[in-house]
């Protein structure tokens, strides 16, 4: 079982690296499946005092899903941003099912109490950024992948140019011009354009 | 503004990446010069500059634990990642409910919609409750009923466990109901419908539980689906009352819930009987009898009070109807009806007091559907001389068969035809009568369509299997054609309407896509039995000299059946092609011969029935008992018809596993002259000449096998057996590999493929399939001694040891076959031991016995001189 499916994997991520995109959607549920078990384990541990280390448990997943022999180091740089797009995608279904709720239960909602207030706010700001990212995609893809990378799927500077296989400066350039250009689109999006 | 922005990006961010670099009060003279006087682009740099400045804090903490936090608390991950689980494509989503979410799905492989619900896991529980949920459910998909919901498939895929169900258009009866009083007709229809959907379950051992009137679909047509069959049941656990506190049903409504269930007591059929009676009153009233505010009180008063009368409700509702409802809702089991049966008689007396239009007393069979006032308007006269119906069609179609066979042999002879046409395949006749319980019967006339034509020789025709898996396809003909690789199609359609019936077919050429010839009759019922049957045997006369008589013979003389054995006869079928619903599809041809004890085809698959479960990978019955049943089936088979093939492919089966050699060649033989379109027989030649050791014709008879019945996993299964008794080992684990990934839950092919696996000496493979087959088959010794012998061999002594524990300990209370003591013998090289354990399959004439000449796994014994021995006491001819 444990081999069958690790080729597979292997097999899809190779598919998505040569360019096939319905390889991402096979390959989605598999990365969240093994990121769940693996968020359950961590939320064990958490209590035990470990701390986390994304790549560490992005890595963790790697190996126990591909099949090492056949995988180039590309391969593993589709692995963790499929490991983001994973997480994006989470966030974000979860935020507009956040507003969905808000707007067909408003009526039956006589108070709302502060900590689901915040939550309110955060679901628009997650929506906000990944309505903004999927415009920097357009225009500049290789910052949205680095936002991606960073803030979905939690790698730090090195990290993201090891998987990225540019130089740590370039990502952080990037990074900086990417923050900035989000910030004012989601800004614009709010309504408060300098 | 946006556009701009877009456009000139790449510049902007050029031109903003080296402003950083620059000291602020140099910034202004450097963007001057950079922007070269375009205002706009300065602008735009200026804006993302200062952007810059206040963003230093935006998204710099990873939002990827908040997410790792959801994705660890996400119960329902299918509504957020997903958008398939396994073959299934999710379309929407239809709704959500106690159990999990319910969606419209496409299964891929058929290319029909499904309603796939998807389970949630807290309420399944840890692994062990997890497979005795899959247990009953799968137990509960037998259930074949109008008025039940079909259940197509169940499993687990992306780790979810889901359940893939016919999928029914209509509204809940709850919605139906809408809080206010059905009109009586319809009540009654509805009420009728779904004791018909409970007798059916009850005589079959299976409770519902959960029945509630939001379980219940009614079509526009007016049929009544019940949903959720075996559901419930795994929720609760009666001999566990700790259980009972959080799970299933008592977390659900308890407004439905009989009181027995409400204390926590265990429930049996008299549950469903009160249930029901709730829906039923929910019906007369609009409203149910127990409904508080809080649980509590709800089920306090389901327990202990008594409900408002009806009378008080509505004053329309007879008498009768409330005394039965009232008895219905005794709070006593021993009070209310005793069965599903008791209590539709006293719907059915109703009935008739009031009379309801549509319904025929002389058949209580025939519940009249009466759509509720919304959706259908209509459509009130339906149903009735159904028998009749069903002479007139077969009439109809024996003319039908007739004519094809004109066509492809006597036009052919004259030129006319376009090509030759030596294989075709008869798709599921369409049911255009508005009426889904005709869906069945449209279906049964396929079936003996393809029956009647797979009888000539030199004509292919696909077998009922593969044709049903095309139900409802949109697929383009040709590419069907293709696909099964036939030269031509049959396709048409049936419609009743009143005393109308027209039966619509048509042969067309898949190649050229021509109509070579296309037919629509229409007829009244008065007249069309002697008009049919007088075209039938015209047609008959003109190509009698292109078919023999004994095919001719046997395409007029169709065996009378009645509906009832023929149903049965069917689901019987249907069950013996899955090795682990044998018991049931022996009952079901038990029940067909109960109503006909002369229908030979019945006896022929009780033969086949019993042969397997004598066999290693059932392993149920020692095989000379399984087999002295199944010779008495099969001799009785044809001693009631000396021409049916599969009794005779049956019998040759027999005479296979008791070294009988040459008259199982002879019988299998004539059983392929009989049938030559029965992939059956061939699949049990191909068998035989394995065993025989003549590889080129075995591998021969496996295709053929699977040519004719491309879509069975059955007869691929057999192709990879018979590519492993070859030593062909890289085609039969690709083989094997295919069949799986079509059904991952059976164990059969998971178990072949260990074999492949093994005997290619891949050990990590092999242990891990069969570790598979071993869950799947709950741990059937066979499967057990496979995996015994894979760990033996790959060295893990421990592990194989343990498992020749088991199985030992295992012999001591019920038939363990002896091949699986031989394997693991095998495996831990004790070569003595294993040649007991041989002689020992040699005295019963275990199924692995035949295959020994050529058997890669007895290699290591093949040396020693007791191995020739058995092979000379077996007469296996060399």
């Amino acid at each position: 079982m444990a081999t069958l499916s690790q080729k597979d994997i292997t097999g899809l991520l190779l598919d998505w690296g040569s360019g096939d995109r319905a390889a991402l959607d096979k390959l989605i549920p598999i990365v969240y499946k093994e990121l769940r078990r693996m968020a359950h384990q961590y939320m064990r541990q958490e209590r035990a005092g470990n701390t986390l280390q994304t790549s560490a448990l992005i890595n963790e997943a790697y190996i126990r899903l591909v099949d090492y022999n056949r995988m180039r180091w590309q391969d593993r740089a589709h692995f963790f941003a499929a490991a983001a797009q994973v997480m994006r995608r989470i966030l974000v279904e979860r935020a507009r099912g956040r507003r969905r709720l808000k707007r067909g239960g408003a009526a039956q909602r006589v108070s709302l109490d502060e900590a689901s207030e915040l939550a309110d706010e955060r679901a628009a700001s997650i929506i906000a950024l990944d309505n903004a990212l999927t415009d920097l995609f357009a225009i500049a893809p290789r910052k949205a992948q680095v936002v991606e990378l960073r803030y979905f799927g939690g790698l730090n500077i090195d990290e993201t140019a090891e998987v990225l296989g540019i130089s740590s400066p370039t990502v952080q350039r990037e990074w900086r011009g990417a923050k900035a250009w989000l910030y004012r689109a989601i800004s614009a999006e709010i309504g408060d354009e300098v | 503004m946006k556009s701009k922005r877009y456009e000139n990006s790449d510049k902007i961010f050029e031109i903003f990446q080296c402003a950083l670099e620059v000291d602020q009060d140099k910034r202004s003279a450097f963007l001057d010069q950079a922007c070269e006087g375009d205002e706009e682009l300065r602008r735009e740099v200026e804006v993302l500059l200062a952007y810059d400045r206040k963003a230093k804090n935006f998204i710099e903490s990873p939002a990827f634990e908040e997410a790792l936090e959801l994705i660890a608390d996400d119960q329902d991950s299918s509504s957020v990642t997903i958008d398939a689980v396994g073959p299934f494509k999710l379309v929407k989503k239809l709704g959500s409910g106690g159990m999990g979410v319910v969606y419209l799905a496409r299964d891929s492989r058929l290319e029909r919609n499904v309603a796939l619900k998807l389970l949630d896991r807290s309420l399944i529980g840890d692994s062990q409750s997890r497979s005795r949920f899959l247990r009953e459910a799968r137990l509960a998909s037998v259930l074949d009923h109008p008025n039940i919901c079909t259940i197509h498939e169940i499993g687990e895929a992306s780790g979810l466990l889901f359940i893939a169900m016919q999928y029914v258009e209509g509204e809940t009866l709850k919605h139906v109901i809408a809080s206010r009083p059905l009109a009586l007709d319809c009540l009654l229809s509805i009420a009728l419908q779904v004791s018909n959907a409970l007798g059916k379950a009850h005589s079959q051992g299976i409770i519902h539980r959960d029945i509630k009137s939001s379980n219940i679909i009614i079509t526009p047509g007016g049929q009544a689906k019940v949903l959720d069959f075996g559901l419930a049941k795994p929720m609760k656990r009666e001999d566990d009352e700790s259980e009972l506190t959080h799970a299933g049903a008592v977390l659900g409504t308890p407004t439905y819930m009989s009181p027995e269930q409400a204390r926590g007591e265990p429930a049996d059929h008299r549950s469903d009987i009160f249930s029901l009676a709730v829906v039923i009153y929910e019906m007369a009233t609009g409203g149910t009898p127990f409904k508080s505010n809080s649980r509590a009180e709800t089920m306090n008063a389901v327990i202990n009070q008594p409900h408002t009368p009806i009378a008080e409700l509505n004053k329309e509702v007879p008498a009768e109807l409330c005394a039965m409802i009232d008895k219905a809702l005794a709070k006593q089991p021993s009070d209310r009806y005793q069965s599903v049966g008791e209590m539709k008689n006293e719907l059915l007396r109703v009935v008739k007091i009031v009379g309801v239009e549509g319904y025929n007393s002389s058949d209580p069979l025939m519940v009249p559907y009466i759509p509720p006032p919304s959706p259908g308007r209509w459509a009130r006269k339906r149903r009735g001389i159904a028998r009749l119906w069903q002479v007139t069609t077969l009439c109809l179609l024996l003319f039908i068969v007739a004519a094809i066979i004109y066509v492809i042999f006597f036009r052919k002879a004259s030129s006319l035809s376009p090509g030759e046409i030596k294989s075709l395949v008869v798709l599921p006749l369409e049911n255009l009568s508005g009426d889904p319980s005709q869906e069945y019967f449209a279906d049964g006339m396929t079936d003996a369509l393809i029956g009647d034509l797979a009888k000539i020789r030199g004509l292919q025709v696909i077998s009922r299997t593969s044709t049903m898996h095309y139900k409802g396809t949109k697929q383009p003909l040709d590419e069907i054609a293709r696909e099964l690789k036939v030269d031509a199609v049959v396709e048409g359609s049936i419609q009743r309407s009143g005393d109308h019936i027209r039966v619509r077919a048509q042969l067309i050429h898949a190649a050229t896509d021509r109509h070579l010839w296309s037919e629509s009759y229409e007829r009244d019922f008065g007249n069309v039995l002697a008009l049919e049957s007088e075209i039938a045997q015209a047609v008959v006369r003109e190509i009698q000299m292109k078919i023999t008589p004994e095919e001719q013979a046997r395409l007029t003389n169709s065996p009378e059946v009645s509906r009832k054995a023929l149903d049965d006869y069917l689901q019987g079928r249907y069950l013996m092609g899955s090795r682990e619903q044998l018991d049931k599809a022996i009952e079901y041809f038990q029940s067909t011969l109960k109503e006909d004890p002369n229908y030979a085809p019945a006896y022929a698959g009780l033969a086949s029935c019993y042969n397997n479960l004598g066999s290693v990978v059932v392993g149920e019955l020692p095989p000379p008992e399984a087999r002295r049943r199944a010779e008495e089936a099969a001799l009785k088979a044809l001693q009631l018809d000396g021409t049916l093939a599969e009794a005779h492919a049956a019998l040759g089966h027999i005479y296979h596993y008791t070294w009988n050699w040459g008259a199982a060649e002879q019988e299998l033989k004539r059983a392929i002259e009989l049938d030559p379109n029965s992939a059956e027989a061939h699949r049990i030649y191909s068998h035989h000449l394995s065993a025989k050791g003549r590889p080129e014709e075995a591998i021969a008879e496996a295709n053929r096998a699977q040519e004719l019945d491309p879509v069975s996993l059955y007869m691929s299964t057999g192709r990879g057996f018979i590519l492993t008794n070859l030593r062909r080992y890289d085609e039969a684990v690709e083989q094997l590999r295919r069949v799986i990934a079509l059904d991952p839950n059976n164990y059969t092919p998971q178990w072949f493929l260990g074999f492949a696996y093994a005997n290619s000496r891949r050990f990590d493979e092999a242990i891990a399939t069969t570790e598979r087959a071993v869950v799947l088959s709950n741990r059937a010794p066979g499967a057990l001694g496979l995996l015994g012998m894979c760990y033996g061999q790959a060295g893990r002594k421990a592990e194989a040891i343990k498992i020749l524990n088991e199985l030992l300990e295992l012999n001591r209370h019920r038939y363990v076959t002896p091949v699986a003591l031989i394997y693991v013998y095998i495996g831990l090289g004790a070569k003595d031991q294993a040649f007991v354990w041989l002689e020992k399959a040699y005295q019963e004439r275990s199924n692995f016995m035949a295959y020994l000449k050529v058997e890669a796994i007895a290699d290591p014994l093949r040396s020693d001189p007791r191995f020739a021995d058995l092979l000379r006491r077996m007469g296996i001819p060399l």
